[in-house]
Order: structure tokens, then C-alpha cells, then sequence
């Protein structure tokens, strides 16, 4: 199964939803879908949020696309926050102990807030 | 129109089929397209009696028709700067619409493009335009311009140049699929040298002690990917140990493999202790990252004679202990994130003791993650209580995990690495 993207412009930056396998094969796209946000968002983009809910597995190709995107947030000032992880993102996050590179938010409502 | 007797129109056929033999000897003779298009646009400027000819093909990246071959006075222009966009020009609409097109006059076409003349000063008059086809799938045009007679192209020269056409298309089918399929064998050969560079990076053998016994395993996935594992000797009584996942597969990994394999090394040697070799090596690699890649490892520092073990996790999977009285547990559970990724991480280390008949079993996710044919995993459950039930001995239980988790996978190509270091103290 592909990975299907959705990119949607909200009040603090963007929000980009992934549903499908985020893995070698399809982690390209959502590197290209984030490069378009960072071309759009420029330096007014204050967040970039991703909800996971969808994403049914994720391989270390696909961690090593979200640590790109949060690097490059860094880069602008903005933040990366993912939301919603799905249960088999929520494993690979707890065995690889990633909870503590990423901001992670059980909600979109509450990862669009505070900022 | 010309006026042809009956012998002359005879003679005239006989001729034509001469040349599509002669074609089709041409284009199964060689697979160099370059070579084989000149040929064939050649000699159907030649047979048609024309004053030009020329082949263009669809770059599929841009959607523009691009001359392969341009015979004529100005055929050397006409190649060097022009493109067609689909559906522009006579040749255009011919690559767009899939229909070849005869013309006395390409003057009053309405999709003629004079820019072409313009540009070049020549004069186009008749015109034959024949779309190349493998199947539906349309690939380019090819094209007659003005007969040297100065008569017009008919019915029998577009019949005549449609077969060339054909042939044409197969051959730029064939030549096409003979070029991708090189390059496959080339990318094949290139990955197994990687390979071969890769595993030239891992240990050649475990180290041999009186006091403790190593024993380590790589089976490479069918790509080149990122898992490695290390012996260092540090010195007399002390010896690292070292297993790794680097993220994604293929030739980036195994760079970043070996990049960090030789960093890691110097670290293992300058840093007092594992935690601060891992907090060193995480910034190093932080502040070079590229494309988000990271690694997850996990290093051991042995304490030869007294079995004390110092344990420094970057998110790699916690080693597993078999105790001498059967009982298995995991090890530095509570680790940092992985390398890479932030720089300024801390990591913790926790200590154990080797006992004699202890035996370490530090391992990766291709193991736990090895699939079979009916796409089950052969999971954490099953691989715990294997290393439970095995003999304690690092080399036998190395091999009876080895040999239970291919018996599980058959013959199904696996996606990951698997790797295993067993280590124990004999003494």
C-alpha cells in the first residue's frame, strides 16, 4: 500500500496527514509534500504538525523522513510536532525511544496549541 | 501526381520491398539506436526519393519531441535547436493524435509551423508525418520532406514509410529495453561490490579468550543495508562491543555504516567511558546529518577478568541475558534516544555482572522481524524463548537462533539485515 498525503494550510503553519505505510518506497513522497510546505511556508510557518492516526506501519526509512522535516523546522525556527500516532507507530516510537527527539500530542487541537 | 507504367509501378514495388528486408536486417543486426535510426531514416530519404528526413522522440520527462536523426541541408539545426511541444506543429499533433498525415502543401495545414522554415530558410512543401507505435503506447514521429522530383508524396509512399515506421519502432523498443536491462545488471554488480565493501567493514572473526567467548552472526538482506557489529580491543582486559542499525537500506546506509563504525572506534579509545563515546559520536553525526538519517546502537564495554559489563543504549533493542540458572532477562532497557538525530543528547549507561555460564545476546530487528511466506513475523515471543531453552554456549546458541529463524523464513527473501552477537564468560 502507498501512502496517501494531504496537505492543509491552518492558522500556525501546516498540517500534513499521512495514511498508508510510510516506508523505503514511499517515503519520498512525503519528503517532496514537506519540501513543498517548507517552500510555501517560507519563515512565517510557526509549526508543521503530522497526524499519524492513518499510518499503518513506518520502517526507519520512514522515522528518518520525520527527523528530516524536524531538522529542517529547526533550521526556520519552526516547530515539528506529530499527533495522533497510530498504534504500530507508537511501538516503533517506544523501541527505537524516539518519544524524546519529538514533540508528540495525543490531539491536532492540542498539538495546535501553545504556540 | 506521378505517372508510373505498370512495369515501372512493378519494378517500383519490388524495389520498396527490397528496402524493408534490407531495413529489417538493419535493425536486428544491432542494438545501437543511434546507429540503427540514422540507417533507417537513410534510406527512406533515399527510397522515397526525398530531400529530408527526419525521426524525433517523446522525452517523456517534458512532453516534447526531441530530433534523433534530421537528414538534409538543415538537419544539423533543426537538431541542435529545436523541440516540438505535444500537439504543437504538424509533428506534434501527429505524436499527440496517433495518425499519420499525408500533405501536397504543408503550407495550408493549419498546424504548420513556419518557425521551423524561418529559422532555416528552407522550404517545406509535400510532407509525410508517421507516428512510431509499440502498440497504443506512442514513442515519436518520424517524417519525409519534398520529393527531389519535385512531385508530391502519395498514397503508396505513405504506405511504404508507415511499414519503415514500424520497424523503426521495434527498433527503438528493443535497443530501449536492451539499454534498461544493462543498466539493471550494472546496478546488480554495483550492490553486490557494495555488499562485498560492506561486510569487509565487519569483523572477520570474534575475538578468542580464555576468559570469555564471542560468537557473532550477519546475514545480509537482499539489499545492501545498514547493520553492523564490532569487536574493539581496547586493551589487555578490556574490550568493546558494538551492534548497530543504521536507518534505511541500500549503499546511503552502508556509508553511513562505516563513517560511523570508524568514528565510533576512535571514540571507544579517546572518551572514558560508553556513555560519553555515544554522546560524542550522537553530536558528531547530529551536526552532519543528511536526509534524516540516524542509527540505533548499543555498546558494551567488557571487563575481560571480572565479567563487569558497561552498557550505553542509543534506542537499539535491549540485549537479552541467559543466566547460568536458565533465567533470561533484558539489559539496558532504559536507553537514550537514537544517534543522529538531536546533538547535545545524554546517555545514560547501566552496569551488569558476567557471571560464568552467563551468556549476552545482543541482536537486530531483522531478526525479530523476519517474515516467512505467509508474511508472519518471527517475533520477540519466539526468539526469547528460544535463547531460554538453548544451550548457554555463545557459538551453539548463536547457531540454534540462526538456524530456527531460517527455518522459520524457508526460502523467502528477507528485507532486513540480521545480525547477532552472543557473548559469555567461560571462566
Amino acid at each position: 500500500m502507498k501512502v496517501e498525503i494531504t496537505t492543509e494550510k491552518i492558522t500556525a503553519g501546516f498540517l500534513l496527514r499521512l495514511k498508508g505505510d510510510v516506508d523505503m518506497n514511499s517515503s519520498s513522497d512525503v519528503r517532496t509534500a514537506m519540501a513543498e510546505i517548507f517552500k510555501q511556508g517560507q519563515s512565517g510557518m510557526k509549526a508543521l504538525l503530522i497526524d499519524l492516526s492513518q499510518v499503518r506501519y513506518m520502517d526507519s526509512s520512514g522515522i528518518a523522513t520525520l527527523v528530516e522535516g524536524m531538522q529542517n523546522c529547526m533550521k526556520t525556527g519552526a516547530r515539528l510536532r506529530l499527533c495522533e500516532l497510530s498504534p504500530p507507530v507508537r511501538d516503533v516510537f517506544e523501541l527505537a525511544r524516539l518519544a524524546s527527539v519529538f514533540e508528540i500530542f495525543p490531539t491536532i487541537t492540542d498539538a495546535s496549541s501553545g504556540l | 501526381m506521378k505517372k508510373l507504367s505498370n512495369k515501372a509501378r512493378l519494378e517500383q514495388k519490388v524495389k520498396r520491398l527490397s528496402t524493408l528486408i534490407e531495413v529489417n536486417g538493419l535493425i536486428s543486426s544491432s542494438l545501437n539506436l543511434d546507429q540503427i535510426l540514422e540507417n533507417v531514416m537513410a534510406i527512406s530519404k533515399q527510397v522515397m526519393n526525398a530531400d529530408a528526413s527526419s525521426l524525433m522522440l517523446i522525452d517523456e520527462k517534458t512532453n516534447e519531441l526531441v530530433y534523433q536523426v534530421a537528414l538534409g541541408k538543415v538537419g544539423e539545426k533543426l537538431k541542435q535547436e529545436f523541440r516540438l511541444k505535444l500537439g504543437q506543429g504538424i509533428a506534434g499533433t501527429v505524436a499527440q493524435e496517433g495518425q499519420p498525415l499525408l500533405l501536397e502543401d504543408a503550407y495550408t495545414h493549419p498546424k504548420f509551423h513556419r518557425a521551423h522554415d524561418d529559422a532555416t530558410g528552407y522550404r517545406t512543401k509535400s510532407m509525410i508525418t508517421v507516428p512510431l507505435k509499440i502498440g497504443e503506447r506512442i514513442t515519436g514521429v518520424a517524417q519525409v520532406i519534398n520529393r527531389l522530383d519535385g512531385s508530391v508524396f502519395d498514397a503508396d509512399d505513405l504506405e511504404l514509410f508507415i511499414a519503415l515506421c514500424g520497424m523503426a519502432a521495434i527498433a527503438i523498443e528493443n535497443a530501449q529495453m536492451h539499454k534498461s536491462l544493462m543498466e539493471k545488471q550494472r546496478l546488480v554488480k554495483d550492490m553486490e561490490f557494495a555488499r562485498t565493501v560492506q561486510e569487509s567493514f565487519l569483523p572477520q572473526t570474534a575475538p578468542e579468550l580464555t576468559s570469555c567467548k564471542f560468537s557473532a552472526h550477519y546475514t545480509p538482506a537482499q539489499e545492501v543495508g545498514g547493520d553492523f557489529y564490532d569487536f574493539i580491543h581496547l586493551d589487555r582486559g578490556r574490550i568493546g562491543i558494538v551492534i548497530g542499525d543504521v536507518s534505511g537500506k541500500g549503499v546511503p546506509a552502508a556509508l553511513y555504516m562505516a563513517k560511523l563504525g570508524s568514528d565510533l572506534r576512535t571514540l571507544a579509545f579517546t572518551e572514558k567511558d560508553p556513555a560519553s563515546a555515544l554522546r560524542k559520536l550522537n553530536t558528531m553525526l547530529a551536526e552532519r546529518s543528511r536526509r534524516g538519517m540516524f542509527a540505533t546502537l548499543l555498546y558494551v564495554e567488557l571487563e575481560t577478568q571480572s565479567g563487569k559489563l558497561t552498557i550505553s543504549n542509543a534506542g537499539h533493542l535491549p540485549p537479552l541475558i541467559k543466566k547460568a540458572d536458565g533465567s533470561v532477562g533484558k539489559l539496558a532497557t532504559a536507553g537514550g534516544s537514537p544517534l543522529g538525530i538531536l546533538p547535545g543528547m545524554q546517555f545514560g549507561q547501566e552496569t551488569a555482572l558476567l557471571d560464568r555460564g552467563d551468556t549476552v545476546v545482543l541482536y537486530t530487528d531483522g531478526i525479530i522481524e523476519a517474515m516467512n511466506d505467509k508474511e508472519a513475523l518471527y517475533g520477540y515471543g519466539r526468539f526469547e524463548a528460544l535463547v531460554r531453552k538453548s544451550d548457554p554456549d555463545p557459538e551453539v546458541l548463536k547457531s540454534a537462533i540462526i538456524e530456527d529463524v531460517n527455518l522459520f523464513t524457508g526460502l523467502s527473501p528477507q528485507h532486513d539485515d540480521m545480525t547477532l552477537v552472543c557473548f559469555g564468560a567461560v571462566k
